[in-house]
């Protein structure tokens, strides 16, 4: 159902994110500290959930955000074997 | 459990909103850094302007005039109405309930039955179900649902999470025992282990974080460390996100199984107005066409329990006659639920603009406290 979702490595999932919350100039990598990323706010975290549901069709929840701390975490976050 | 039956035999007569006619537009909005976060949040959230209500203006006062203009409409004689509820989360005061000072204003009678209900987003359905139900439980041939917030003034106005999203709006909505009227479908779901997902902490004096002068200071707080003071209107963004993409789509398939439609049965959509970003996912997982879809996001902001009156009666020149509108409300406490229901051909009024504020109904004087 969702094509891209056992396709997707951590770079390609960066880049994607970088697409969605769009910061000026902000290239995203799978080591990136996202809150620590000048521009990054609370719209950022929408955006990331609303990239995460179009991709995967899963919906993280604002906790999960909160847990993770790099663009990896929130790969991880994703891409688990769901149980 | 949770399958609600479906209300037969009372049908929605008329739809009022009314809305004040202050606009504040996004890119005007105090609350943002820099002009690109303001442009930033119009283009995620759809939100180009919302309507601001004027400092001494109430919830009661927007619905008031949406439900004169409705009673008027309807041509329903005042001794007539025997049911009125308020749904709202900034009354005019604490106590007494503002339906039963509406009763009065609005000049109905006594033996009108008034209360309010504390609900936010979801205030739609709940409504509907509500006064439905106590109409046909109760025999009162006609009812009133006035729905309403000031929710701007909830918000602290530097605080980019909250306050840009919300404008005022009220609401009026008219009901009336009829045996052939269509059936009202319902779903109506809460979980209180979201409460803080959006949370006004203090009110009053006799609730859990009772208003004293360290109330009103205004601090960095939570983890995004906006401005805001313990009365101010906090939303956790992420988590209503999440909620709402995850619960909203299952509730209205619940409501399309119990009405026993398919989604092309749907002539119009109208989903609680939160932003653009949760509206279009909840809209693609609905299965309905997004052609059917009803928005008012562009001017008038997320217009909280009152956005789905203030939806239909902004698209009157769109909405089919008659037409079947499935309505889902989801948000604060957390509460979320939908509604198919038919609604008539000359339902919706033409939207209301005032500024009026009502002689408040209750002389306090601290003085003689």
């Amino acid at each position: 159902m969702h094509a891209k979702e056992s396709a997707m490595t951590k770079e390609e999932f960066a880049a994607g994110l970088t697409a969605a919350v769009n910061i000026n100039g902000v290239s995203l990598l799978p080591d990136t500290v996202f809150r620590q990323v000048r521009g990054w706010d609370s719209l950022c975290s929408l955006l990331t959930i609303e990239f995460v549901d179009e991709t995967f069709g899963q919906q993280l929840s604002g906790r999960q955000i909160a847990s993770a701390t790099t663009v990896a975490d929130l790969w991880e976050l994703v891409s688990a074997p769901r149980g | 459990m949770g399958n609600l039956l479906p209300l037969r035999g009372i049908a929605l007569r008329g739809i009022a909103a009314a809305l004040p006619l202050r606009r504040e537009t996004t890119a005007e909005c105090g609350a943002f850094r820099s002009p690109e976060d303001g442009a930033r949040f119009a283009a995620a959230t759809g939100i180009e302007e919302r309507r601001i209500a004027p400092p001494e203006q109430c919830a009661s006062d927007l619905c008031a005039a949406a439900a004169e203009a409705l009673v008027e409409r309807l041509g329903w004689e005042r001794s007539s109405v025997g049911l009125l509820v308020m749904v709202t989360q900034s009354p005019d005061h604490i106590l007494p309930a503002t339906a039963i000072l509406l009763q009065h204003r609005l000049g109905l009678p006594r033996t009108c039955v008034a209360y309010d209900i504390n609900l936010g987003c979801s205030a739609f359905p709940f409504g509907l179900a509500q006064v439905a139900s106590a109409m046909g439980a109760l025999g009162i041939p006609r009812g009133l649902l006035l729905i309403g917030d000031i929710s701007s003034r909830g918000c602290n106005p530097m605080d980019p999470s909250s306050y840009p999203l919300f404008g005022d709006a009220g609401s009026a909505i008219g009901l009336e025992i009829n045996v052939s009227a269509g059936a009202m479908y319902i779903d109506l779901n809460s979980d209180g282990s979201g409460g803080a997902a959006i949370c006004s902490r203090s009110y009053g004096l006799a609730g859990r974080y009772p208003v004293s002068p360290a109330s009103l200071v205004t601090r960095e707080v939570g983890e995004d460390r906006h401005l805001r003071c313990d009365l101010n209107t906090r939303l956790s963004g992420a988590d209503i996100f999440g909620f709402s993409i995850r619960e909203a789509p299952a509730s209205i398939a619940r409501v399309l199984e119990r009405a026993g439609v398919a989604p092309a049965a749907i002539d119009h959509l109208v989903l609680h107005q939160a932003n653009k970003m949760i509206n279009d996912i909840v809209c693609r997982k609905s299965g309905i066409e997004a052609a059917k879809v009803l928005s008012s996001l562009r001017s008038f902001g997320n217009t909280g329990s009152a956005s789905i009156p203030v939806t239909l009666c902004a698209a009157l020149d769109t909405v089919r006659r008659p037409s079947r509108i499935l309505a889902c409300g989801f948000g604060v406490g957390l509460s979320w639920g939908s509604v198919v229901l038919e609604l008539p051909a000359d339902a919706l009024l033409l939207l209301v603009e005032t500024d009026a504020v009502f002689r408040p109904d209750l002389q306090l004087d601290l003085a003689d406290l």
